[in-house]
């Protein structure tokens, strides 16, 4: 599994069709017509993705929700998991890296 | 080399299976394959009458089915199913079909499809054809079992080996049992959520029973287990567990989307439960573990609303039992008959009927409210190319009505005997088989038709 890079940003692939129920979300991905389930927080990092944000900024939005009480190097890490695996998954994009010139 | 098997002519086929109705044109078509059309689809054909109205019309062309080899040899470019709000294009090795609306007709698809010919092909392009359109109209196509449970529907989805027709086998009544493997689901003018039978059936190998639908009451999700167990399930599990019943061809976004918003609704509104059971769980066991959950979904009012699926029901019990007996309402047949009288009915052929006899036919209308099972006395019977024209009048109306036999209306019995208060008298026919008649209306069911006979 590739980790994501710290300071890239991630999204959502916009056309993806998704439902929230109840406090969990469910995505349907109609390339290969897989369904996914999310938790909770798995929703809400859903939702922060439909705009471009890095994993930081992932970790930031999540304090301030007050929805975890342990250090913010865990949180961060299981962020990162889990948006490697949408990722891996085909749910969420990120844009390429800019070289040193800026293209 | 073997002869080409024969080709009959031109055949015209209307299908309603769940909400959408769709015509085939068929041509080309070997004997043998279009007798196996009309076997497997009869419970779900309507005379095929202009007036109907439907999703699509689509002019098949059969070909003969290539060798392993050049099925192998065929390659075919792009998706199998890409649809647009005004182009449908479907593409497999042994089928191809192409319909678009016109500006002058939005709501009908019209077009075109070769296959090959052989059942298997055919199914398979009228499922996804169904498939399609089904999605449109608000409902959808599921792999799962079927079953009627006294007036209520049950839904029980589930992936090859969760046990569909396991299920199946175990129904007592196989009348029960809508299907085994794709059941259609669609909303009814109130909104409310319905399921009814089709002609795709698995391992069991019917063809299904009639048009008729029942109020959806449970959304039973299949699994194997060591034991049974019925229990409650998430939405959001039953959601993504529907998802992957849907019967879908398509891979687009916005295809993904309207099903995504169908099966939402759904599971919302009809309670979703994971019922698990062993091999050596019965029928009787399974619904008796159910049935705590239907109660609450049953709704006030599960008498059928609609005349073609009533209709239907009716067809499908002549053609099982040849017999029927019911009690309709009307006064176009008075003084012959009167309104509340007992008419019993025997399965008919036209071409075994005389002038005189009085019939009961099925005229489509536009939509099934318009459907009509017409008593009238037969005027004449006149020959007309591959058809017959019949003439008919209610004895009590002056306005003779024509209608071309498997076209516009089809004639499903003739009225053998009537009775009124204790007595009982024949209608124009053979009197000896009286008694067998009367004495068959004790056993008989009567059905519902009280409001739907002119």
């Amino acid at each position: 599994m590739t980790m994501p890079v710290i300071g890239r940003t991630y999204s959502r692939v916009g056309h993806l069709p998704f439902r929230r129920l109840d406090d969990e979300t469910v995505v349907l991905n109609p390339s290969n017509r897989e369904v996914h389930v999310l938790n909770g927080t798995g929703s809400r990092i859903w939702e922060l993705l439909a705009i471009e944000r890095s994993v930081p900024e992932l970790v930031r939005a999540l304090e301030t929700d007050g929805r975890f009480e342990v250090e913010d190097e865990i949180i961060a890490g299981d962020v990162a998991v889990f948006v490697a695996e949408l990722v891996r998954k085909g749910l969420v994009t990120t844009p390429p890296p800019r070289s040193a010139d800026g293209t | 080399m073997p002869r080409p098997e024969t080709e009959v002519a031109p055949a015209d086929l209307l299908l309603s299976i769940g909400s959408v109705v769709g015509h085939l044109a068929l041509s080309r078509v070997p004997a043998s394959l279009l007798a196996m059309v009309r076997e497997r689809y009869d419970a779900f054909v309507l005379p095929p009458s202009p007036k109907v109205e439907r999703a699509f019309s689509i002019a098949i062309v059969f070909h003969p089915e290539p060798s392993p080899v050049e099925a192998a040899a065929i390659v075919v470019a792009g998706p199998p199913v890409a649809v647009s709000d005004r182009r449908i294009e479907i593409r497999r090795w042994d089928f191809e079909a192409i319909l678009e609306t016109r500006a002058t007709e939005p709501e009908v698809f019209r077009g075109a499809a070769t296959c090959s010919a052989s059942p298997g092909s055919l199914d398979t392009l009228l499922r996804v054809l169904w498939s399609i359109f089904t999605l449109r109209a608000g409902g959808a196509l599921f792999h799962a079992c079927g079953l009627r449970h006294g007036e209520l529907g049950i839904l029980a989805p589930g992936p090859s080996g969760a046990g569909k027709t396991t299920l199946a086998r175990k129904i007592v009544n196989p009348d029960d049992v809508l299907s085994d493997e794709v059941v259609a689901v669609h909303r009814d003018r109130d909104q409310r959520w319905r399921v009814s039978g089709s002609p795709f059936w698995g391992e069991l190998r019917r063809s299904g029973i009639s048009m008729r639908s029942f109020p959806l009451a449970a959304l039973v999700f299949l699994q194997r287990a060591a034991t049974l167990r019925v229990e409650s399930l998430r939405p959001p599990e039953a959601l993504q567990r529907a998802l992957g019943c849907v019967l879908s061809f398509e891979s687009s976004a916005e295809t993904a989307r309207m099903s995504l918003a169908t099966m939402t609704a759904l599971c919302q509104e009809v309670r979703p439960v994971v019922g698990a059971s062993a091999l050596d769980t019965t029928g009787g066991e399974f619904l008796a573990a159910l049935a705590p959950f239907l109660d609450g979904n049953a709704p006030e009012d599960t008498a059928v609303d609609n005349p073609r699926e009533l209709i239907s029901e009716l067809r499908a019990h002549l053609k099982r039992h040849r017999i029927y007996a019911f009690r309709p309402t009307g006064s176009s047949m008075q003084p012959s008959l009167h309104s509340g009288d007992s008419l019993f009915l025997e399965r008919v052929r036209l071409e075994d009927t005389l002038p005189g006899d009085v019939l009961v036919y099925w005229r489509p209308g536009a939509v099934p409210e318009q459907d009509a099972l017409v008593c009238h006395r037969m005027i004449a019977r006149v020959s007309a190319g591959r058809r017959a024209r019949v003439y008919a009048k209610g004895d009590a109306l002056c306005e003779i009505e024509q209608f071309e036999e498997g076209q516009d209306a089809e004639v499903l019995a003739k009225v053998r005997a009537a009775s009124r208060d204790t007595r009982t008298w024949p209608m124009p026919g053979r009197a000896g088989s009286l008694a067998i008649l009367a004495g068959s209306l004790a056993r008989m069911p009567l059905l519902k038709l009280v409001r739907f006979l002119r």
